[in-house]
């Protein structure tokens, strides 16, 4: 689906960003006849016609056009000496003011200001205004971009792409799981569905990149800590172990402190017990009785297409972990402390340290040794927890219970993101796509990329609607993506 | 414990009981010896069982865990996917191995007796009391005497409905004489078995709107005490005992019903389910009532 001009022009009028470029460029005594506007529209047309991101294929759009619009838009203009088309050397020279403008005195791998501003706002112009409130829910994941440029050669530090560093990446072709690769890292977060709410279109919200020298998830922080600033509350934030491993101060407190509510799968670095408070065991971002069972705190999140009866004990499991949980009594005060009671005072649990406990029903599991010398914890009707305890690893669901679980799930969202990108039948940013050197040009085409990727999304989609829409009015229930059949799928149902 | 059961138990190894559950089971029904192969297998069932659903929820697979009396409890009242009679069968045995294996976490009770259901007197114990009745000193005394026996011989009624019975509510019916029961936790018409009926109805004619067995207050306690003290005289007759008069009675009923060949005929000794069954039928009023002992309604 090619989206129209005017769509894309739409795109760059409510963005506000061309306006926000022209007044960076310098003003010559001669005029310029290649806007800003004119550029960004003519890469977004690029994108839309699933080209690669060149210059040369910018002019060739902007030049296919119909001669009005060429005229609308200043491609073709009126020259003292004739009808003048624009020429691919005028392309380049706005192109490179407007990298000059939006870099970076120094370059240090990551966007400027004004850069990323400008990213922030096509993206947010790509979202249809009723869309815009439509799920608070983001989902936040990084892939690779590998730099136009070669490495430096082997004992030499220059290149043609000093921003651009060696990274990692992990891939699912066949080969080695795990490669080094030259370039940048680009991070995304994407709008996806409330945890009960209708089915969202997925359209990525916010974006960034920098270099791989430096830290995907430092680097995109910033970017969604704005966002409510910008008026856009922050709901649920899924993420997977990258960014949960990271250090608190990296990732968790400050995503908390925006008003985010993590769901996020934790490191095996990170699971299981570690460390106490007042005698209570600190465990997957929660405080647990120190009597819980040692294998219910170090249970594991299920793989992947894991058989009926395996996610039914595992939930079982998840569910007397639970009850081993301290219960939480108040929110979280304006400097982060809460207080948490006993899983025995909150009638969860029956224990001998707690003799109210003891005349609960038996359906409870039973504190069989209880601490000979009870900590505080056990001692005492509440606790108070601050802020440190646990700061990494806390969030919204206890993890890995079903309700996590299923919460998680809504992360793909990020992964398609990521597919959409790197998809051989419409753009692919393989090497080679962008043959301009540097973070800035890089950037401004990824942030195109995803808003002609934001258009697509949602053509499918209300196409996906009108057609349920359709069925639903004929009594025929709406189609369901057929589920893909796995090996324990089939060893769980013989025929 | 001999070696075939040692044997049996040391090669149990069902595929559907975890490896660590059925080590537990093993090394638990060794140590209760059990007598016989079957013995053993409905403990190394039940142990297995239990260690299955408790080692997953992070339980340690050790005797004084896992058989502690609240993990069996928890396990055989709550555990998901166990019928009831399973729960019932589990419980009996798992409890049955926690006292070998583990006697000190749940001491085994004292037997304490149990009483069985009154024996009912004979027909020639009755003649004695109601004779007793008859030789009373005074009109009076002779009436509630006779009331006393006939209701609980031939009613079955005892204690608070007995105390509450009036003149009035003995009436005669076609085919019968019914007892209305109007008060007290079931209220009910009761037939009166045929013998009584003159003696009943004399008592009750005497009574009028009064009470049959005498005093003012239907709250009143002790009251058959005086009366029984009476008829305490004969020789070689036992104690007046209502209970044992109620037990007259619905021997006699049952008898009279059928009731001992119908439960020899379906194979029942206990009349716990007899009793869920009837829960659900209709129990008729009056005239189901008066019709209960043979009579026409008529």
């Amino acid at each position: 689906m090619n989206t129209p001009l005017a769509a894309l022009e739409a795109i760059v009028d409510a963005s506000g960003a061309a306006p926000a470029i022209e007044a960076l460029l310098p003003a010559g005594v001669r005029g310029r006849q290649l806007t800003a506007r004119t550029l960004l529209t003519g890469m977004l047309l690029v994108l839309a016609d699933c080209q690669p991101a060149h210059l040369t294929e910018v002019r060739k759009a902007l030049t296919s056009l119909p001669e009005a619009d060429q005229e609308r838009l200043g491609v073709t203009v009126t020259w003292k000496n004739g009808l003048h088309q624009l020429t691919y050397r005028q392309v380049e020279h706005t192109c490179r003011l407007i990298i000059k403008a939006l870099g970076k005195e120094t370059p240090d791998g990551a966007p400027s200001q004004a850069l990323q501003s400008a990213c922030d706002q096509l993206l947010e112009a790509s979202l249809p205004p009723a869309l815009k409130d439509a799920s608070t829910a983001l989902a936040g994941d990084w892939t690779d971009v590998e730099a136009w440029s070669r490495p430096p050669r082997h004992g030499a530090t220059k290149c043609a792409d000093p921003e651009a560093a060696r990274g990692h990446r992990t891939s699912n072709l066949p080969g080695p799981k795990g490669e080094l690769f030259f370039g940048y890292y680009l991070s995304a977060a994407v709008m996806t569905r409330e945890e009960n709410g209708p089915p969202v279109p997925e359209l990525a919200r916010r974006m960034t990149v920098a270099s791989c020298n430096h830290d995907p998830v430092r680097a995109l922080v910033p970017v969604l800590e704005k966002m409510p600033a910008d008026g856009i509350p922050l709901g649920d934030l899924l993420a997977d172990s990258g960014y949960a491993h990271r250090d608190a101060n990296a990732w968790a407190i400050p995503m908390r402190r925006a008003g985010a509510q993590l769901i996020q799968d934790l490191h095996p670095h990170d699971r299981g017990p570690r460390g106490t408070h007042e005698g209570a065991l600190i465990a997957n971002g929660n405080l647990y009785c120190p009597a819980t069972p040692k294998p219910l705190l170090e249970l594991a999140p299920l793989p992947p297409g894991a058989a009926p009866d395996t996610v039914a004990g595992h939930d079982q499991q998840a569910a007397e972990l639970a009850r081993h949980k301290l219960g939480r009594l108040t929110a979280d005060d304006a400097d982060g402390y809460h207080r948490v009671t006993c899983p025995a005072t909150a009638g969860k649990i029956r224990c001998p340290l707690r003799p109210q406990s003891m005349t609960l029903s038996r359906d409870r599991p039973e504190i069989l040794t209880p601490p000979e010398h009870p900590p505080a914890c056990c001692a005492q009707q509440t606790i108070t927890v601050p802020p440190s305890v646990a700061a990494k690893t806390r969030q919204k669901h206890d993890y890995p219970s079903a309700q996590w679980r299923r919460s998680y799930r809504r992360r793909t969202s990020a992964e398609r993101v990521n597919a959409t990108t790197k998809d051989t039948a419409s753009n692919n940013i393989a090497r080679g796509w962008c043959r301009l050197t540097g973070l800035t040009p890089l950037t401004l085409w990824l942030a195109c990329l995803l808003a002609v990727r934001n258009q697509r999304i949602l053509h499918a989609f209300d196409a996906r609607q009108a057609g349920n829409a359709r069925r639903a009015a004929a009594g025929i229930p709406p189609t369901r993506r057929k589920r893909r059949t796995t090996l324990a799928a089939l060893s769980a149902s013989p025929p | 414990m001999n070696a075939k059961v040692a044997g049996y138990i040391a090669a149990w190894r069902p595929t559907s009981v975890p490896a660590e559950a059925a080590c537990f089971a093993r090394r638990v029904v060794t140590a209760a010896a059990p007598a016989g192969r079957d013995r053993a297998k409905n403990l190394l069932w039940a142990a297995g069982k239990l260690a299955g659903w408790a080692i997953p929820l992070g339980l340690d697979p050790a005797p004084q865990v896992l058989l502690h009396p609240s993990v069996i409890e928890r396990f055989t009242a709550h555990a998901p996917g166990l019928s009831g009679p399973a729960r019932r069968t589990l419980r009996t045995n798992l409890r049955f191995l926690a006292r070998a294996v583990v006697p000190h976490l749940d001491p085994a009770d004292v037997p304490l007796p149990r009483e069985r259901a009154r024996a009912p007197y004979t027909p020639s114990q009755i003649a004695g009391f109601l004779a007793l009745a008859d030789a009373q000193p005074t009109l009076p005394r002779r009436m509630r005497a006779t009331a006393l026996v006939c209701l609980g011989a031939g009613a079955g009624l005892i204690r608070s409905d007995l105390r509450n019975m009036h003149g009035s509510d003995i009436c005669r019916r076609p085919g019968g004489v019914i007892v209305t029961v109007r008060g007290g936790r079931a209220p009910r018409a009761v037939p009166v078995l045929a013998r009584y009926h003159a003696r009943l109805l004399a008592a009750a004619e005497f009574a009028g709107g009064a009470l049959l067995t005498g005093g003012t207050d239907p709250a009143r306690h002790n009251i058959s005490n005086p009366l029984t003290r009476s008829l305490a005289g004969g020789t070689g007759l036992p104690p007046l005992d209502t209970s044992r008069l109620r037990a007259t009675w619905l021997a006699d009923c049952a008898q009279l019903l059928g009731l001992p060949a119908l439960m020899h005929a379906a194979g029942i000794s206990c009349s716990q389910r007899l009793g869920d069954i009837i829960a659900g039928l209709d129990p008729g009023g009056e005239e189901q009532a008066v019709a209960l002992l043979g009579a026409s309604t008529r």
